[in-house]
């Protein structure tokens, strides 16, 4: 067991002024969540041209890995989970404003629910449409989709409930959890490692929620070179786990 | 950590009531899983249970975990795991080995198994119950009354004379369907016709009921416990069904059909998925507690 409660991880490739303002609204939510002094936040520079600069991220209250090659979404959290080890991890975009109540939010719900091993957020797209509520399964190539996307948030139901997956645009996982399942795998590319993740832990008896209660902005999609690294990995998913989720009502 | 083991993810009545449980389950606080050979998930119907490979649930599972039996061929392998064995009984045919193994818990769903394994094998039984879908509650839909429907897997023979003896009402075979088609076309049915004789579950026509159907059962082995014939369902033998259900569709008996099927919708809210969740969850601060980490 460590001592550092939350390690917060950000990769990022360039888009340092998105990236400042992520950070600066992570650190109101931590503050609200009186988790600040107990927490690590990690930048992976995944490669950035020019690098992110150090004194920057510092001045952010940041930690910095950098990384010269480009590597996996799912390498670069590895990496920072590995180097600042805690008793939960926070995987978190660099295009994600979080609210202030956000991490308070997510955090009571692990405390509450001892099964809970994953926790997604509610997050809306800057027009106020929903973004993310939480990760739902169809049927044939279908596949994972997000619940309720681009509907008018305040018109949707805020229950907090269960799903078979959550985003990994801001998810919170037990330590003991990443631990058990060795991180997110590396074999994907770029997108479906936190989906993938959410199955495998479902597998072990863990339950993944989502909290309503807070709605976080998301601008989704914004790291450059994104959409010709998702074919693959919707390929090496599919080839995974189609036939093997269920199917959601 | 449960392990819920089933032979197959193909349609079959006891693979939906198997999920439904372990989904209930998992959502009261257990940790469950299903284990199916190849890890294969049912598609034909909604959940959100986790399911793995058969072979990794055996390497995986400990003596402090459940596993979890309703096809009675899986006891001779799951018996050597050490595991913590019971029994989901969900019919009484082919049980006998189940009933009478000394270290099964038996968990029943009706009340026919409790009597059986009470009365012939002298064992105590954990009532778990059983629920259908909330997806084939009548929701007010406006109901066809000459549109009847049945399913040919079994009783072809009593379908098919039924329905030539019966012209007046348009019969429609339920096969090859997913939930949430059936459910649409029962909502909307008249009438539904249980050709099954002697069946040993009896899931079909209480979700008929639930869909508001007017139910003509032959007589089964399981589900008797909610057929009560002439009060919200007709159940007879197959020659005498057809001659009552056919003066009950003479057009002075419509107000004797409309209450017959909302008594048969009151019978199936006890057997919705609330009622058997609210049983589950005091079930687990009883005999089932030891299924909580």
């Amino acid at each position: 067991m460590t001592s550092n409660l939350l390690t917060v991880i950000i990769p990022s490739r360039g888009m340092l002024p998105l990236l400042e303002q992520c950070l600066a609204a992570l650190g109101r939510s931590l503050e609200a969540a009186g988790a600040r002094e107990q927490s690590t936040v990690a930048v992976v520079d995944n490669a950035s041209r020019p690098p992110l600069p150090p004194q920057r991220i510092a001045a952010a209250g940041a930690e910095l890995i950098r990384l010269d090659a480009h590597h996996s979404f799912a390498r670069a959290n590895n990496l920072a989970a590995l180097r600042w080890p805690a008793e939960h991890y926070m995987l978190l975009n660099n295009d994600v404003l979080l609210q202030p109540e956000t991490i308070a939010e997510m955090l009571a719900l692990l405390r509450r629910i001892p099964q809970a091993g994953v926790c997604g957020a509610r997050m809306v797209f800057p027009d106020g449409s929903l973004q993310h509520a939480g990760v739902v399964f169809g049927p044939g190539e279908q596949g994972p989709y997000h619940l309720l996307r681009t509907k008018p948030s305040h018109l949707m139901p805020r229950l907090e409930r269960e799903f078979q997956a959550v985003t990994g645009a801001c998810m919170l996982i037990r330590g003991e959890l990443w631990r058990e399942l060795g991180g997110l795998d590396e074999d994907y590319p770029f997108g479906l490692e936190d989906i993938d993740f959410c199955l495998r832990a479902r597998q072990g008896g863990w339950r993944v929620f989502c909290c309503q209660g807070s709605e976080s902005l998301h601008f989704e999609s914004l790291t450059p070179g994104r959409s010709q690294l998702d074919r693959p990995s919707r390929k090496l998913f599919m080839s995974r786990w189609q036939g093997r989720y269920t199917l959601d009502g | 950590m449960i392990y819920y083991f089933l032979p197959t993810e193909g349609i079959a009545g006891g693979v939906k009531v198997g999920f439904q449980f372990m989904e209930m389950l998992i959502s009261l606080g257990v940790r469950g899983v299903v284990a199916i050979p190849g890890g294969r998930a049912p598609q034909w119907f909604a959940c959100s249970v986790p399911v793995m490979d058969q072979e990794r649930a055996l390497r995986e599972i400990t003596p402090q975990d459940w596993a979890v039996i309703t096809w009675p061929p899986d006891l001779e392998f799951l018996a050597d795991t050490g595991a913590r064995l019971a029994g989901h009984v969900q019919g009484v045919t082919n049980m006998e080995k189940v009933f009478a193994h000394p270290r099964i818990s038996l968990l029943t769903c009706w009340e026919s198994a409790d009597r059986l394994a009470r009365e012939e094998y002298g064992r105590q039984t954990v009532r778990v119950g059983i629920s259908i879908s909330a997806a084939f509650f009548a929701q007010g839909e406006l109901k066809l009354d000459n549109e009847a429907a049945y399913m040919p897997r079994r009783g072809l023979g009593i379908a098919t004379k039924t329905a030539r003896s019966l012209p007046m009402l348009n019969w429609r075979p339920l096969d090859g369907l997913d939930e949430p088609q059936i459910c649409r076309f029962l909502q909307k049915t008249g009438v539904y016709l249980a050709t099954s004789l002697g069946e040993d579950f009896g899931l079909p026509s209480l979700e008929a009921m639930a869909a508001g159907c007017l139910v003509a059962s032959v007589p089964v082995k399981g589900g008797m416990e909610y057929l009560r014939d002439g009060y919200n369902c007709l159940v007879d033998e197959p020659e005498n069904l057809l001659e009552r259900l056919g003066r009950l569709m003479h057009p002075s008996q419509a107000g004797q059909r409309e209450l017959m099927r909302l008594r048969a919708r009151a019978t199936a809210f006890s057997y919705h998925p609330y009622a058997q969740k609210r049983r589950l969850a005091h079930l687990l601060e009883g005999p089932l507690r030891e299924w909580r980490d």
